[in-house]
């Protein structure tokens, strides 16, 4: 079993990922069984990650009230987890956030509207 | 996208509402202060995250039209557009939203956009200055990011439905304590009390939950105010004052209305138009207060406007006509005419539009144990105010028997309970009383205040009760067990209802009545003063 944290502000979105990474589907296919585990901020995913763990985590780089709270949650976590183990959720068009977070060590990103394949592809990678 | 998101729809509409409700108040805030970049941020974040939820869900419509308010927004940010010339699009551009939420939820298509849309384009090919600031993005450091709560939704039905077993809970757990007191096996009594307690506190924590900020309602007033302001060509702040205070979720429901149409009342017939209120030197921005606050009984709600006041002379003359005011009339009574619903189709004093309305706000308010007063000065200003006692009481209370029915008495104000020989009472009618600590204290028999047969008793069970400072005799027919019971508010415009401050609900179905201690109190006083002449029997 590997552990993943979701990281998104909406219940919303944080199901839909849980479902997409769940759904059996022929294209693309997870390379071990998930555990998952949720946070709705920054506060509860840094109580999380201390927590928990995960070996993976699914960051929305566009949630709350500012556009750098991701990128500086990213800045932080650099100290206790390794950030190439996080994808980022984004949305098309925030190329200099992308840039900014490649350079904080993330390799994986993945754009809404969300293409299946293209997530279980990431998870694979990172949980390898 | 091959998925089927179908059952993720209520956390779409759920969210979706959210932040449409946040799109509605921040872009308001926004018009009276454009240049607060956080609202900017609000507005723009809530639209980008709708379009989002929306694409994911596959409503093409509600996310277009969010792109092309992003459009209209992005234009805003780089000062090619001002928000002045937007606002009125992008308000009817969120109304849309709401509406295809609406009709999502009852399973309909969302509603076609593209003539909004083309409406948004076409104010910025139209408008669009050469760019102001060149388009890099803000990287702005933020240090005080806001925590958000861990907060979900919960479906009221569902709360009910809590509330409801933990009622039924209460009921059988009153049982089983009668049982307890028939069998007689030492460890039954730990294990009920353990039960007692875990069931109070569940109660207590089910109404916790369904504890919600007034703000949940308030908050669409401000759109509301905005929009009937506008539509009168009047100005018209809102200040809110206490809008974070939690009530239980069916009292707010409950007053909304009410609180809605008084603020529409204050905007329709109190403020003034603008150059009006400068004539009479007043700022031309007319102010409503929204003001909230809460004891540990009680919740004040003001609701106060700066504008014309009520016309109390022209009021007085209807209420005359009416036949409403009697010999001695204060000004007092004369506004308090303007609940009774009195208008006339002639009259086109301020005072006609307010009509019926206030009737049903006044009686919708009684209906939940509330009051509302008003007051008001020509020429200054109009204030409601409106009390409402809190449904969140579990208290614990004495159950009595009198005659064919069961009464509670509110243990807090029980100081002893005695029986009393037959004879140990002295006095006669109205004028009884009895000995207690040497004192003589004024018997009141609750047989004959509530139209019950008199029991015929050697022995008298009493419940000696105190408000502080003062003691009263109760004669009931029969002394039963000490309950722990939730109060139900009781409809107190009607009359016989001032004796008792509630009722609650036991096992069998049955509503008992809560004694209202402080009205007791009153009544004895009152009886005392007016008995002035009567000679006691010796």
């Amino acid at each position: 079993m590997k552990k993943i944290l979701i990281v998104d502000d909406s219940t919303f979105m944080r199901n839909v990922l849980k479902d997409i990474l769940l759904a059996k589907n022929s294209d693309a296919e997870l390379i071990a069984e998930l555990e998952f585990f949720e946070a709705n901020g920054i506060v509860t995913a840094r109580q999380q990650i201390k927590a928990v763990s995960p070996d993976a985590i699914l960051l929305d780089i566009v949630m709350h009230e500012s556009e750098t709270e991701g990128v500086e949650f990213l800045r932080e976590i650099q100290g206790f987890f390794d950030t190439s183990k996080v994808i980022i959720i984004s949305s098309i068009g925030q190329i200099e956030i992308l840039d900014e977070c490649n350079k904080l060590g993330v390799k994986f990103y993945i754009q809404k509207p969300f293409e299946h394949s293209k997530i279980i592809e990431a998870v694979n990678h990172i949980i390898k | 996208m091959d998925f089927d998101f179908s059952k993720h729809k209520e956390a779409y509409i759920a969210e979706a509402k959210a932040h449409v409700k946040t799109l509605n108040y921040a872009l308001v805030e926004l018009e009276k202060n454009p240049d607060d970049k956080k609202l900017f941020h609000k507005v723009f974040r809530a639209t980008h995250t709708l379009k989002s939820l929306s694409g994911t869900m596959g409503y093409e419509q509600s996310m277009s039209l969010c792109h092309a308010i992003e459009d209209i927004l992005d234009a805003i940010r780089y000062e090619q557009l001002t928000l002045a010339l937007c606002a009125d699009l992008l308000f009817k551009s969120f109304d849309q939203l709401s509406l295809n939420l609406k009709y999502i939820s009852t399973d309909l298509d969302e509603l076609d956009s593209s003539d909004l849309i083309k409406q948004l384009h076409h104010l910025l090919a139209n408008h669009k200055k050469p760019d102001a600031k060149s388009p890099h993005i803000q990287m702005q450091l933020e240090t005080d990011a806001v925590e958000k709560i861990q907060s979900i939704e919960v479906k009221i039905e569902e709360l009910d439905i809590l509330m409801n077993l933990a009622e039924e809970f209460l009921v059988n757990k009153m049982k089983l304590e009668s049982i307890r007191e028939q069998i007689e096996h030492p460890d039954l009594v730990p294990v009920i009390e353990s039960l007692s307690r875990l069931i109070t506190d569940l109660q207590y924590h089910i109404m916790q939950v369904r504890l919600v900020p007034i703000a949940f309602v308030f908050n669409r007033f401000i759109r509301m105010t905005r929009d009937l302001a506008k539509n009168q060509n009047k100005e018209v702040n809102l200040q809110m004052e206490g809008a974070e205070i939690e009530f239980d979720r069916s009292l707010i429901d409950e007053i909304a209305e009410s609180i809605a149409h008084l603020i529409r009342n204050a905007i329709d017939h109190g403020i003034e138009t603008p150059d009006v209120r400068l004539k009479m030197n007043k700022p031309a921005q007319g102010t409503i207060w929204l003001n909230v606050q809460r004891t540990k009984e009680a919740a004040k709600i003001e609701i106060s406007d700066d504008g014309a006041g009520i016309n109390l002379e022209a009021l007085k003359k209807l209420a005359s006509t009416h036949n409403l005011l009697k010999p001695g009339f204060s000004s007092t009574d004369v506004l308090n005419t303007i609940f009774t619903g009195i208008s006339t189709a002639e009259s086109v004093t301020e005072i006609s539009g307010r009509g019926l309305g206030l009737t049903i706000v006044k009686l919708k308010i009684e209906s939940i144990g509330g009051s509302i007063q008003v007051n008001s000065t020509p020429g200054k200003g109009t204030t409601f105010l409106i009390e409402i006692p809190l449904s969140l009481a579990i208290i614990k209370t004495l159950f009595v028997n009198v005659g064919d029915e069961t009464y509670a008495v509110p243990t807090e104000f029980v100081e002893r309970l005695l029986m009393v020989e037959t004879k140990d009472i002295k006095g006669v009618m109205k004028e009884e009383s009895i000995i207690f600590e040497q004192e003589d204290i004024p018997l009141i028999r609750l047989s004959s205040l509530f139209h019950q047969k008199p029991f015929p008793l050697d022995k008298q069970p009493i419940v000696i009760i105190h408000n502080g400072r003062e003691r009263l005799a109760l004669a009931v027919d029969e002394l039963l067990a000490t309950k722990e019971v939730i109060i139900k508010q009781l409809n107190r415009s009607i009359k016989d209802n001032k004796f008792f401050s509630g009722a609650t609900l036991v096992g069998s179905g049955r509503m008992i009545l809560i004694l209202d201690v402080a009205y007791l109190f009153q009544l004895r006083k009152k009886n005392e003063s007016s008995l002035g002449g009567i000679i006691n029997a010796v």
